[in-house]
């Protein structure tokens, strides 16, 4: 009741003059800020028209040319029906609550009052200073645009409208954030795209209840179906034209204001492994690098583990090849293989993560002294054996070939308790550890979604363009997994392609 | 959230609770024994063991000395063994077993069933004997690049084996013709020589008694009736009397009275048929192919003629040395090539060949031996 009274009392400010008006948006609306101010122009026919607004968010070149000089050339007397007809700019709203008006304010509007006037007029031209579009930094690409998404989502919007030219393209706009209201915009194929994924992801976006929404990063995380789990479960971005790949194979794209980087959903756990560099280079490139990377992924997860477990507890299954060279290189060791392997591997994680926070001339010395350095002396005063600094690095490279930053790190952290596993019960802790990863993998979803969806449920259509990458000719249908509503490509025509029916013609024909 | 919280403690409970429960074995704490040598003791029922072990220190010199210890059985002398090395000893890298040509003549199987049993020992373990005490032939000093004479032994077995000198003799193997009526054991013979492992021959068992070791000739026509060739060498010597008319155009008047000829690229397959079950008559058909690698006379290899002689010569000293192996085993009652099993099969199910009735037997069982030779190719001559 008290607030509604209030509410009213507002109401009845208008009308009132210029400088009235002023102060009580510079004291109730805008908190005092020293950026408010007003510009008064007195026309022709004797009208004073006030401009209110924070001369640090709009536009002052479009504010001048767009608003203030037509309204200062007007001859006429004017109302707010006409200022607003002759300004050509397109979002304008007619506002009485000052509450109101200091929120459109602070977003970049410009409120234009005649004076003793019922209603004021506003105007949105909001200044956003961003980079320009660079290139992309996290997911650095061989071939491909390589250009990243920027902190504008207008920027953004373009980029993806230019890329996704059809108007199948669907646009969802929702604003999120109780305080700092963030605009988010989802984004798919209205024609592909399973409905209730849709569906499911709208709610998830609607039901969200938080003060405000930092990045797509944040995000992503807010409405992610296992918070808990180590796994990301959307994947998160910085590359347009990976975006757009995905909303065209009927995924569902969600990008906010001010973050450089997209969502995309629903996700599977070997879609993290994949790259648009596979798409651009040939297929059997892709075929190659994508079996790498999974091979790598496995690599990085088991073979120290594997080292420990082999070391403390399971002596026969070491080669006889290689069991001089690693008993020599452990004689001089003073700790057993699992505290030894936890030393490197946490070394190893100072000197990736000093070499992310240094500056970048620096870091690269860092990595040299890290690497060289610290490698070079640790063996020789005999902290570890020099197999293990191999195994580590090996390791620690294969974890750096998946393509996203986020994966990459998880699955570096969930090292550790493997070998803490296997450091403790040997092939037992470490196959124990590594059934319980499985098991939570196949738990997981995303939207929904089976996480680990060709492998299992088993569609082994989708084989070939998740695990594996086949020519372009033999790929005619869409990924299942998404549950796209259409299967098959349309219009295509690789098999008859004209190039495939010419005989071709030597020099000399 | 409280039951999950609750199942992640049992989960983590469990699991402190369960380290202490694995034995830890830090590889360079470990003496990792690679060989065992058994001979008999100095009293009675006493065995004598060496043992073998990896050795992980780059400084010391290559020499190596097995640990040795005595004790009432081979287990018993490797828990001895424990009180004379700081580190643990243990079985999971045993690579061969060797025994001393005393105890090896008393039986064997006593101190070899608690290999067989121990899980952490493989069953392709190698199974010799030696010609003399074992301890002797582990303290050999040179052993190429392998790290230890255990591994030497391995990579010799394995290299002879692999040339197909003599036949496969895995724990594996051991153990189940010792345990099966019908047939009997073969293993390696090793020895000593300058210092270093060789290999002499194949020790023929009776049960787990050692009968007779023959020598790597005769063990040829042994892996010959035992098992195919499919890249062996043999070396022959054959009389030159026949061959002198096609000799005389490189060498007017050859004065020795034979010549050698190696072949390689042996192929053989043998066939084994009980042709007359009441007399104990049995069908050995072999078929031997290979190539003339070496001849030390020159002789007119382009005649079909000579090409015929030299296979039908081939086949009569492959049967003569068949027949006389046949023969001593016979006279040895050992039965190595297992023709009781053959003969047990023809009894189709109705009663089964006892010990006593197969040894009893078997130095009366009658062969057939019949091989066909071919030579395939002799070489570029010209």
């Amino acid at each position: 009741m008290k607030r509604k009274s209030m509410k009213k009392k507002q109401q009845s400010l208008f009308p009132c003059t210029l400088e009235e008006l002023q102060t009580e948006l510079k004291e109730k609306a805008m908190n005092n800020n020293p950026d408010f101010v007003m510009k008064i122009v007195e026309t022709e026919s004797e009208q004073r028209i006030g401009f209110y607004f924070l001369y640090t968010i709009v536009k002052p070149q479009v504010l001048y040319d767009q608003i203030i000089s037509p309204v200062q050339k007007a001859k006429m007397t004017l109302d707010i029906q006409s200022i607003d007809h002759m300004i050509v700019l397109p979002d304008s709203k007619q506002k009485s609550n000052l509450d109101e008006i200091g929120q459109l304010l602070i977003q970049g509007s410009v409120c234009i009052y005649i004076e003793n006037d019922q209603m004021s007029l506003l105007h949105s031209v909001p200044l956003q200073e961003h980079r320009s579009i660079e290139r992309a930094e996290t997911e650095s690409l061989i071939f491909g645009p390589q250009i990243a998404f920027t902190n504008s989502i207008g920027t953004n919007l373009n980029m993806i409208r230019n890329m996704v030219d059809t108007p199948h393209l669907k646009i969802e706009k929702f604003i999120i954030g109780n305080r700092i209201p963030t605009e988010v915009q989802m984004m798919y194929m209205d024609d592909i795209a399973n409905d209730e994924n849709v569906i499911e992801l709208r709610n998830r976006l609607t039901s969200l209840r938080t003060e405000d929404v930092m990045n797509s990063a944040v995000l992503s995380q807010q409405i992610e179906d296992n918070p808990y789990s180590i796994f990301p479960q959307f994947m998160v971005s910085e590359l347009p034209d990976r975006f757009s790949y995905s909303i065209k194979e009927g995924k569902i794209g969600i990008l906010v204001d001010n973050s450089p980087s997209g969502i995309i959903a629903p996700i599977t756990f070997s879609s993290f492994f994949e790259s648009t560099d596979d798409i651009y280079g040939r297929w059997i490139i892709g075929f190659f690098t994508r079996l790498m990377r999974m091979f790598a992924m496995i690599v990085s997860i088991t073979l120290t583990p594997i080292y420990v477990a082999a070391l403390t507890f399971h002596y026969e299954v070491i080669p006889e090849a290689l069991l001089l060279s690693l008993g020599e290189s452990r004689n001089r060791v003073p700790f057993p293989p699992l505290l030894e392997t936890l030393i490197l591997e946490t070394m190893m994680e100072f000197i990736r993560e000093a070499g992310a926070r240094l500056p970048t001339k620096v870091g690269q010395t860092m990595g040299i002294v890290g690497g060289i350095v610290i490698g070079q002396a640790v063996v020789q005063a005999g902290f570890t054996s020099n197999i293990l600094i191999i195994l580590v690095a090996l390791s620690a490279l294969a974890s750096f070939t998946t393509p996203d930053y986020v994966m990459g790190s998880s699955l570096r952290i969930l090292r550790f308790p493997i070998i803490i596993f296997a450091g403790f019960l040997g092939f037992v802790g470490f196959f124990f550890m590594l059934a319980f990863i499985i098991i939570h993998l196949l738990r997981l979803r995303s939207l929904h979604r089976p996480y680990t969806a060709p492998i299992y449920p088993f569609r082994f259509t989708d084989f070939d363009q998740s695990q594996v990458r086949i020519p372009f000719v033999l790929n005619k249908e869409r990924p299942v997994s998404n549950l796209p509503k259409k299967t098959e490509r349309q219009g295509r025509n690789s098999h008859n392609h004209p190039l495939f029916k010419t005989r071709g013609k030597d020099i000399d024909e | 959230m409280k039951n999950k919280i609750k199942k992640f403690l049992i989960i983590v409970s469990t699991f402190m609770l369960l380290t202490g429960c694995a034995q830890e074995r830090i590889l360079e704490q470990l003496g990792i024994i690679t060989a065992i040598g058994l001979d008999k003791g100095e009293e009675e029922r006493e065995v004598f063991g060496s043992f073998v072990t990896y050795k992980f220190s780059q400084q010391l010199s290559n020499e190596s000395t097995p640990i040795y210890s005595y004790g009432r059985t081979a287990r018993d002398a490797y828990n001895q063994a424990f009180s004379k090395t700081a580190k643990q000893l243990v079985t999971g890298q045993l690579r061969a077993v060797l025994y001393g040509p005393e105890l090896a003549k008393e039986g064997i199987w006593p101190h070899l069933n608690g290999l067989q049993r121990n899980q952490f020992v493989t069953d392709l373990l190698y199974v010799t004997v030696t010609d003399m005490p074992a301890k002797e032939v582990l303290s050999a000093q040179i052993y190429e690049e392998a790290p230890n004479v255990g591994i030497y032994i391995y990579k010799l077995l394995d290299q002879v084996v692999g040339k197909e000198q003599i036949i496969d003799s895995s724990l594996h193997e051991f153990t189940k013709n010792y345990m099966k009526i019908g047939a009997d054991p073969i293993t390696p013979v090793l020895s000593k020589k300058d210092d270093r492992v060789i290999v002499t021959g194949l020790g023929l068992f009776q049960d787990d008694r050692l009968m007779e070791i023959i020598d790597l000739r005769e063990a040829f026509y042994v892996r010959l009736i035992l098992d195919e060739f499919k890249a062996g060498e043999l070396q022959v010597e054959l009389p030159t009397e026949n061959y002198r008319q096609f000799m005389e155009d490189f060498d007017p008047s050859p004065e020795e009275e034979s010549f050698e000829m190696t072949v390689q690229q042996v192929r053989s397959s043998s066939t084994i048929t009980v042709k007359e079950p009441e007399n104990n008559r049995f069908g050995l058909d072999i078929n031997f192919e290979g190539e003339i690698r070496e001849l030390n006379k020159e002789i007119d290899l382009e005649s079909e003629e000579v090409i015929r002689m030299l296979e039908k010569d081939l086949s009569k000293i492959i049967e003569d040395n068949i027949t006389k192996i046949l023969e001593k085993t016979q006279e040895l009652n050992v039965d190595s090539f297992g023709f009781g099993t053959f003969w047990n099969s023809t009894f189709k199910g109705n009663k089964k060949l006892s010990e006593e009735e197969w040894r009893k037997e078997y130095p009366n069982f009658q062969f057939d031996v019949n091989v066909k030779t071919k030579i395939l190719r002799h070489g570029i001559t010209q």
